[in-house]
């Protein structure tokens, strides 16, 4: 490749190759107009390349920031974790997240169906929604006093099992503690098989003693409270 | 500390300004030299050593390549410098053994190049040199004109292949239609919207590159004969080579 000499400066002259592209290079004493043939060409600036790539670095930071609190987020609270059943007897299915917060109910039979008929749980946590529909089930009959809630509670850890149902007993205890005398049993959800999905621990947190809970289909009652609460007319 | 502050100041300039480039290139030129001797392990003979050039540009890369962030400016310098001399070194480690045109064959007597039958004879290639000299000084005159030097025109000049091939398809298409050519040198402005709808190049690319077409859109015009003969291959549409 020929290259003629462009213009002349202290450090470097101006080429022009046969390809027409123009270059900086090495001046080795050239003169204006002279024809050349290895010249030692100047590298080009990789500047434009480092910004090219520092961009590139940053949006792959920002996506891979983005994956993990999306993911997190996704894991945390779009993701069913757990899931409760209320049966009183409408029976109703409650979808728990990872934070514990309710992201459906759905009836599992024609009462519950009747019980959840315009009410949304959006954004409210466990204890408020049970509340709300045991409230519901007492103003619309379905639950009165000697009558039983049973809390099937379907947790991937025994850990979380615990802390629910003995969450779920006080809150539902101290709810009707002032209104009806019912029976609160809080059961280990099991399937067909008869196994549990709840995965056993080394290390169980013990349960308060004002908790009972029972495995149903084994018949394991550990223990029932009667819960008796004097009605302030009654 | 102020100094390096001061130089600092200097190479952000010189980055801009080649004027000013030059100055801080001559004033720093011992410390160029200083270096290069240090690499060589030897005093240098300034008239023939091609080493100085090779530093001279390394300083220039480490002018354009510095940045704040990177210390201070001389080491920086020193160090590419080195680097720049060991490339050149290697490189010519492979042509060793080869004989240079250029050398003396006897003291004071002809090179080698002038006792090779064919070659241009030394006034052949003088006036060659002269009427290079005096087109480059009348297009380098009609780029003033636009505010653009050949070193405007070298930094804005496209290194992809395809942009590289896009111009050149651009100037394919602009020396076939000398009117097009001469409503440039009328109005002083490029046809980019004809330009981008009949080569079907990007009208972004046009304007990106825009110095260092208007100097292709110079040479295609009258008057540079010996420029477009260097460039014969490519006016005729050829590939990159």
């Amino acid at each position: 490749m020929k290259y003629i000499i462009m213009e002349c400066h202290v450090s470097y002259a101006v080429l022009l190759d046969e390809g027409g592209r123009f270059w900086r290079a090495a001046n080795r004493q050239y003169q204006i107009g002279q024809t050349v043939e290895d010249p030692v060409l100047m590298k080009e600036s990789d500047t434009v390349k480092k910004m090219k790539m520092r961009a590139a670095m940053g949006i792959a930071v920002a996506a891979a920031c983005f994956l993990l609190v999306f993911t997190s987020y996704y894991r945390d609270y779009m993701v069913m974790e757990t899931a409760v059943c209320l049966t009183i007897n409408p029976s109703v299915r409650m979808e728990l997240n990872r934070k514990g917060q309710v992201m459906n109910v759905a009836g599992l039979n024609e009462d519950g169906r009747k019980l959840l008929e315009g009410y949304s749980p959006a954004s409210k946590d466990r204890l408020s929604v049970t509340k709300e529909l045991i409230g519901r089930a007492v103003e619309m009959g379905y639950l009165s006093a000697g009558g039983m809630v049973v809390v099937d509670i379907d947790a991937p850890e025994e850990a979380i099992f615990q802390r629910y149902g003995v969450e779920l007993r006080k809150e539902l205890a101290e709810y009707l503690e002032d209104t009806l005398a019912v029976e609160i049993q809080i059961v280990k959800h099991e399937d067909e098989t008869g196994k549990s999905s709840v995965k056993p621990e080394e290390t169980v947190p013990s349960a308060p003693k004002t908790v009972q809970i029972k495995k149903s289909n084994q018949s394991l009652r550990c223990s029932r409270r009667m819960i008796r609460c004097r009605n302030n007319q009654g | 500390m102020n100094e390096e502050h001061v130089l600092v100041g200097q190479v952000y300039e010189a980055k801009e300004d080649m004027e000013a480039a030059d100055r801080l290139i001559s004033s720093y030129l011992p410390f160029v030299k200083s270096e290069t001797a240090k690499y060589l392990k030897r005093p240098l003979i300034e008239e023939n050593d091609d080493e100085l050039s090779i530093a001279m540009i390394a300083f220039h890369e480490a002018i354009r390549g510095y940045a704040k962030g990177r210390g201070a400016f001389l080491p920086f310098a020193s160090v590419l410098i080195k680097n720049r001399l060991t490339d050149y070194m290697r490189r010519e480690r492979k042509h060793r053994g080869h004989l240079s045109l250029d050398m003396p064959l006897e003291e004071g007597g002809d090179t080698l190049g002038m006792r090779l039958p064919g070659q241009e004879d030394e006034q052949e290639a003088c006036d060659r040199r002269d009427a290079t000299k005096s087109e480059i000084e009348e297009l380098a005159g009609q780029l003033a004109r636009f505010g653009v030097s050949f070193t405007d025109v070298a930094e804005n000049c496209p290194r992809q292949k395809r942009t590289v091939c896009a111009c050149r398809k651009i100037m394919e298409y602009a020396g076939g239609n000398p009117e097009l050519l001469e409503e440039f040198l009328r109005t002083g402005r490029i046809p980019v919207t004809r330009l981008s709808r009949e080569c079907h190049v990007e009208r972004k690319t046009l304007e990106r590159h825009r110095k260092y077409l208007i100097a292709l859109f110079l040479i295609c015009t009258n008057g540079y004969e010996i420029i477009r003969g260097h460039l014969k291959y490519v006016l005729k549409g050829g590939a990159d080579q």
